[in-house]
């Protein structure tokens, strides 16, 4: 009897969440409706704000009315009001200096909101640095306080707050906020963000880069290790005047292989001829166990010239790796030299070589093919235009 | 003699009892917590808390095909589709006797080229390598000597030239943001080494450039019932393991790899039949033995249509190979059982699929031969018995029907009237029914197995609704 009455339970507990599902569904049919009255009400108000700067434009601005800011505060404590807000914000024309001035009177209303927002449960404390991200509220406003507030997301257990906050403070903050910002998250080893995350979020920073990865530089070895891979990346994305601190990388054998890994990619996109003779080095180690260093070496001396390079590449063709091998065959075609003649300098020598150059052979005639058949599908679309 | 009938069918009756409570609380445990997570998931992404666009891991998608020229041209068109920039097409032809090459060939362009494949997982040889650069992504053909699904899979893992790859069947179609969903846990938590996603029932559904432009429940009976519990499954089971990293399957049909762990485990195990859980069970395996901190995630909004049977005989085929593959799997690692180093995956998921997979049907089979013996002796108590069946159907039902009413709210997919009242009805008969006849295929399916270890299953396939 005891299984049946559980059993009946159990089915009530069922019948509600179906009920809740029902309710839900419901819910949802007038969501957007509601969200666009919420959008309205709003509108209404900043409007009327908007037209009482625009009337006065003469001399200094007159302030925001207080009431409406305190009413502002109140309302977009609310998370569905800011979601309307956020829809506001994005119909608004962002490069109207009324509009701007109005954000930049707002300023005391966001600081205060990211208060709120970071005492908040983590998804609307995401958001909210989400909100702040998008609207690039640098353009209006110093955000010296909001930036140690946003600083404090960092610390919230949620891995997106910490991405939404990272990628609000690379939209305002200064270089000096973004080194803490990633101290602050190599903190904690086991909630370390991706490095692709890092390194895309640091891409979107619009301040002076230069500044920003000097000092990058300078609290390098305070950072965790997959952020050192984040800050080396990037700095190969923006910039190729940061060859010396790379070469110290590339030439420390104590350093993990993923940041050397990084340095070699680094002299690969920017070439350097102090580097040189290190990656001709790593190309004919034959040591198996250090294969990855000799296969993005080879990949990276595509761009050296020279016959040593050449010779060294040619080599690397017969290493027992294959991907040595295949970014070896890469590196030897951008160096001039066309398959044919590879072919023939190492016919007969060896299968594997052979093997991995006619594939590249046939492979770049395949491209070839692609892109004039891609030009003669343009030239059709532009003959029936 | 009746005292020994009456003592035995006591104690059938205990151990139905604790089986039946052990079941519909696994179930509502599951269901509940696949609910609010849905629903946390829609909430999550209203607010914004998820990674953008721009993180591309690279991923070389995999198709293993045999005999496939009906829908391998209109699978790789869909893969084309998706929203997503880094990733290469790898289709492998296990043998076809039909046109599947030549449909590809000449569909893509492909041209044939010498390839050197790295073999770093066995597998038969390959007999052509074809290549098209003229699309979105790269597009390569590899011909093979047949071997099986599993070592289709390992062919398209040696040449693939990416870290991390997706195996999917020939006749699915992949939603046009699934790759970007379900890369995502790879960005979230870099310790990831797989990730599961949520395969669908396509039929009845009208997909256009990897969106689904409409849904109706499908025409015929049997694939609407497949809905529902394909929703129950996924929805319930799937989401509960992954709070504890307990999932022990990853659906052949779409599932994420890190190429370099899989090729370290060894890859896929070309003499099972379930070879999509015996890699998710062997990667528990490698993972743990060698101390590797891993996660193996599933994802609810990635998803995959894939056709269902529309015929009984598929079903059962399918069914069949879906049991033998299971109890591969489970004898092969039986080691994790009640083995504290596995924690959970020992103790919550190798149990279930043991006690409620694995066993169920006989223990379902049982259960009904016991019944007849009790009603032959007189021993049973008819109108309970009624009743508790009533319960059990009802009580399924609800379940079934909370967890399709929950995915079909979270993803906003709108529903007809006649589409509710055909779920309403046919989760009775669901349960109540095709069940039953699920539990007898099963039970039967160890019988002869060892004949049919290499073979593709082969279901009648219909032309997907792709425009």
């Amino acid at each position: 009897m005891g299984a049946e009455v559980l059993l009946y339970g159990y089915g009530l507990v069922c019948l509600s969440m179906l009920a809740f599902n029902l309710l839900y569904s419901l819910h949802l049919r007038s969501d957007d409706r509601r969200r666009r009255r919420r959008t309205e009400g709003l509108r209404r108000r900043v409007d009327a704000q908007l037209e009482r700067l625009r009337e006065t434009r003469v001399g200094a601005p007159p302030p925001v009315q207080v009431s409406h800011l305190t009413w502002t505060s109140r309302c977009l404590a609310r998370v569905n009001y800011l979601l309307a807000f956020d829809r506001l914000l994005d119909e608004q024309d962002q490069s109207d200096s009324t509009f701007q001035e109005y954000i930049r009177q707002l300023q005391p209303v966001l600081l205060y909101l990211a208060t709120v927002y970071l005492r908040r449960e983590e998804t609307q404390a995401a958001y909210y640095c989400h909100f702040l991200a998008r609207h690039q509220l640098q353009r209006h406003m110093e955000m010296d306080q909001i930036q140690q507030v946003v600083l404090s997301f960092l610390r919230r257990d949620s891995l997106y707050c910490k991405v939404n906050a990272l990628k609000a403070l690379c939209s305002f903050g200064s270089p000096d906020i973004l080194a803490d910002a990633l101290q602050e998250l190599s903190r904690e080893e086991s909630a370390q963000l991706h490095e692709k995350v890092v390194t895309e979020a640091l891409l979107t920073y619009t301040g002076d880069r230069a500044a920003l990865i000097e000092l990058l530089w300078a609290r390098f070895d305070r950072f965790s290790l997959r952020l050192q891979r984040a800050v080396l990346d990037y700095i190969r994305f923006c910039s190729g005047a940061w060859g010396r601190p790379m070469a110290q990388i590339l030439r420390d054998p104590a350093r993990n292989k993923e940041l050397r890994f990084s340095a070699i990619r680094y002299f690969g996109r920017y070439p350097d001829e102090g580097a040189r003779q290190l990656l001709l080095d790593f190309v004919r180690d034959r040591d198996p166990l250090r294969w990855e260093y000799a296969a993005i070496s080879a990949s990276a001396l595509a761009r050296y010239p020279g016959q040593e390079v050449v010779d060294a590449l040619l080599r690397a063709m017969h290493s027992p790796n294959w991907y040595v091998r295949y970014n070896a065959s890469t590196s030897l075609e951008a160096h001039g030299l066309t398959y044919e003649e590879m072919l023939e300098v190492l016919a007969g020598d060896d299968r594997y070589a052979r093997e991995m150059l006619s594939y590249r052979l046939e492979s770049r005639r395949l491209e070839e093919q692609a892109a004039a058949a891609a030009a003669e599908r343009q030239k059709g679309v532009a003959v029936g235009v | 003699m009746r005292d020994f009938i009456q003592f035995f069918l006591l104690c059938v009756e205990a151990f139905f009892i604790i089986y039946m409570i052990g079941y519909s609380s696994f179930l509502f445990l599951s269901v509940t917590v696949g609910s609010s997570d849905l629903y946390a998931a829609k909430r999550r992404n209203l607010l914004k808390n998820e990674l953008g666009n721009d993180y591309y891991v690279p991923v070389s998608v995999l198709v293993p095909a045999h005999n496939e020229e009906v829908t391998i041209e209109a699978t790789v068109r869909s893969l084309l589709a998706l929203d997503y920039k880094l990733y290469e097409i790898i289709v492998v032809d296990d043998g076809s006797t039909d046109g599947t090459t030549q449909v590809l060939r000449d569909a893509f362009r492909m041209r044939r080229i010498d390839r050197p494949i790295q073999r770093r997982i066995p597998c038969q040889m390959e007999e052509e390598v074809y290549e098209s650069r003229e699309w979105k992504v790269p597009i390569t053909l590899v011909r093979k000597q047949n071997g099986g699904k599993a070592d289709a899979l390992n062919m398209g893992i040696n040449a693939a030239s990416y870290p991390y790859f997706l195996c999917m069947d020939a006749d699915s179609v992949l939603q046009h943001d699934s790759l970007e969903k379900i890369v995502r846990p790879v960005l979230e938590d870099p310790k990831v080494v797989a990730v599961g996603g949520t395969v669908r029932p396509c039929n009845g559904a009208e997909i256009e450039n990897g969106r689904v432009v409409r849904y109706r429940m499908p025409r015929k009976l049997l694939p609407c019932m497949q809905v529902l519990e394909y929703d129950r499954s996924f929805l319930a089971s799937r989401i509960l393991f992954d709070r504890f990293n307990g999932n022990i399957i990853i659906s052949g049909a779409f599932g994420l790899f890190l190429k370099s762990v899989v090729i370290a485990a060894g890859g896929y195990d070309s003499t099972t039949m379930g070879e999509d859980m015996e890699l998710a069970v062997k990667l528990h395996v490698y993972c743990r033995e060698n101390g590797r901190p891993y996660r193996i995630r599933y994802v609810t909004d990635a998803v995959c249509w894939t056709q269902v049977p529309e015929r009984l005989g598929d079903l059962c085929k399918q069914r069949r190979r879906w049991h033998i593959g299971l109890f591969q799997s489970m004898m092969k690692y039986r080691g994790i059982m009640a083995n504290p180093r596995y924690g959970a995956v020992s103790f919550v998921s190798y149990f279930y699929f043991l006690l409620y997979e694995l066993f169920s049907p006989y223990i379902e089979v049982f259960g009904v031969l016991t019944t007849l013996l009790a009603f032959a002796v007189d021993l049973i108590n008819v109108p309970f018995m009624v009743l508790f069946f009533g319960i059990y159907v009802v009580y399924a039902a609800l379940l079934s029907l909370t967890a399709f009413f929950a995915r079909v709210h979270t993803v906003d997919l709108r529903l007809y009237p006649s589409d509710l009242l055909k779920a309403v009805g046919l989760c009775v008969a669901e349960v109540s029914c095709l069940r039953f006849i699920m539990a007898w295929v099963r039970m039967t399916a160890l019988i002869g197995y060892r004949r049919k270890k290499h073979t593709w299953g082969r279901i009648e396939r219909q032309r997907i609704q792709i425009k």
